[in-house]
C-alpha cells in the first residue's frame, strides 16, 4: 500500500470517528435534556388558577367588610365604596399589587395580570402574549356584564 | 560464459532467495501491523460508543426517576387542598383549592408530635407517613399580613440531598370569622 493511500485511509478514519463522537454528544444531549417539566407547567398553571380564584374571595385589611373580588365589581360598575380616603379601584389595585409582590415576585415569577373591564394590568419582567406561559381566568358576575380577570405567567 | 547461465546461477543461489524473503516478510509485517490498526481503531469506536451509550442510558434513567418523583409531588399537591381532613366544605358543597384553618390547626397538632411520643400520633404518623412518605408540608398565611400564622403539617425528613419543592397559592378559610386569606401552600418531597 502506497504512502498516499495509507494517509488518506488514515484521515478518513479520523472523520468517521469525528462524526460518530459527534453523533454520539447530540443523543446524549437530546436524551439529557427533559422536553417538558411537568412540575413547572402544573405550578404556573395551579398557580394562576388559585391565585385569581383565591384573590377574589380574601377580604381586605382595609376594608374588612368587602372582598377583593367585591371591590374589583363595585370598581368596574357603581364605584361607590371608600375605604379610608381610596376608592374601589384604587385600592383594588393597591391590593392586588401587594399579593403578586408577596406571593409571584416573592418566588420569582413572571408574570401578567389584567383585569379587563376596570384597565387595571400590572406585570413584571415584560411578561405578555408574545411570551410563551400558562394562563388563568376568572371571570366576577357584574350587573350587567361581567368582569374578566387573566393571569399568565410567563416561562 | 553466457550471460542467461548467468542469471540463472545468481537465481539459483542463496542471495537471491534470501532477498526475496526478506522483501515477502516486510509486506507481510505490513499487513499484521494495518489489521492490528485497523482492530485498535475499532475497538477504540466500540469504546467510545459503549462510554456514551452507558452516559446517556444513566442519564436518562435519572430524568426518569426525577419525573416519576415530579409526577408524585404534582398528585400530592393537587390531592392535599381535597383532603376531607383539610378542604373547606360548606353544607357539604366543597370549594376548589381551599382548606379550612380550624381543620388545619387540627391537623397540625396531630401530626406536630414525633412519631412515638404517644400511640395515637405514633398511629395517625404512620398512616400519613404511608400516603405521603419524606415530605414537610407548610402553609403560610400571606394576606391579610394582621395576625399572619403558618403551620408545618407534617414533616418526615429524608437522607438524601435530593428534593423537589412545589408551592401553590391556596385560600384559608376560617370558619369562625367567615373570612378567607391567602396562603401558601408548600410541599418539599425529599428522596
Amino acid at each position: 500500500m502506497s504512502k498516499k493511500a495509507q494517509l488518506e485511509m488514515i484521515g478518513l478514519i479520523v472523520i468517521v470517528v469525528i462524526v460518530l463522537i459527534a453523533i454520539m454528544v447530540y443523543m446524549v444531549y437530546r436524551i439529557n435534556s427533559a422536553p417538558q417539566n411537568i412540575k413547572r407547567m402544573y405550578m404556573n398553571r395551579a398557580t394562576a388558577t388559585n391565585f385569581l380564584i383565591t384573590m377574589s374571595k380574601i377580604s381586605v385589611e382595609e376594608c374588612p367588610s368587602h372582598t377583593l373580588g367585591g371591590l374589583i365589581i363595585d370598581c368596574a360598575g357603581m364605584k361607590e365604596v371608600v375605604c379610608g380616603v381610596r376608592d374601589s379601584c384604587e385600592m383594588s389595585r393597591s391590593v392586588l399589587q401587594g399579593l403578586l409582590n408577596s406571593t409571584l415576585e416573592n418566588y420569582g415569577m413572571s408574570y401578567n395580570l389584567t383585569v379587563h373591564e376596570v384597565g387595571i394590568t400590572i406585570a413584571n419582567d415584560g411578561c405578555n402574549s408574545k411570551k410563551s406561559g400558562l394562563q388563568g381566568f376568572q371571570i366576577l358576575p357584574l350587573n350587567p356584564g361581567q368582569v374578566e380577570l387573566t393571569l399568565r405567567i410567563c416561562d | 560464459m553466457p550471460i542467461d547461465v548467468l542469471i540463472i546461477d545468481y537465481k539459483n543461489s542463496g542471495i537471491f532467495m534470501e532477498k526475496i524473503r526478506r522483501q515477502r516478510n516486510r509486506k507481510s509485517q505490513m499487513q499484521i501491523s494495518e489489521t492490528i490498526f485497523a482492530v485498535i481503531i475499532i475497538v477504540v469506536i466500540i469504546v467510545i460508543g459503549l462510554v456514551f451509550y452507558s452516559k446517556a442510558k444513566e442519564g436518562s434513567l435519572k430524568e426518569g426517576m426525577r419525573e416519576a418523583r415530579m409526577e408524585r409531588l404534582v398528585e400530592l399537591a393537587h390531592a392535599l387542598t381535597s383532603w376531607p381532613e383539610l378542604e373547606c366544605s360548606v353544607r357539604e358543597t366543597r370549594e376548589f383549592d381551599c382548606v379550612d384553618m380550624v381543620k388545619l390547626d387540627v391537623l397540625t397538632s396531630v401530626l406536630g408530635s414525633e412519631a412515638g411520643s404517644s400511640k395515637s400520633s405514633d398511629y395517625s404518623f404512620n398512616y400519613y407517613y404511608d400516603l405521603i412518605g419524606r415530605a414537610r408540608i407548610t402553609v403560610n398565611q400571606v394576606y391579610p399580613s394582621s395576625g399572619k400564622r403558618s403551620w408545618i403539617v407534617y414533616e418526615r425528613k429524608g437522607t438524601s440531598r435530593t428534593e423537589e419543592t412545589i408551592t401553590l397559592p391556596i385560600s384559608l378559610y376560617d370558619p369562625t370569622q367567615k373570612r378567607y386569606a391567602l396562603g401558601i401552600l408548600e410541599l418539599k418531597m425529599y428522596e
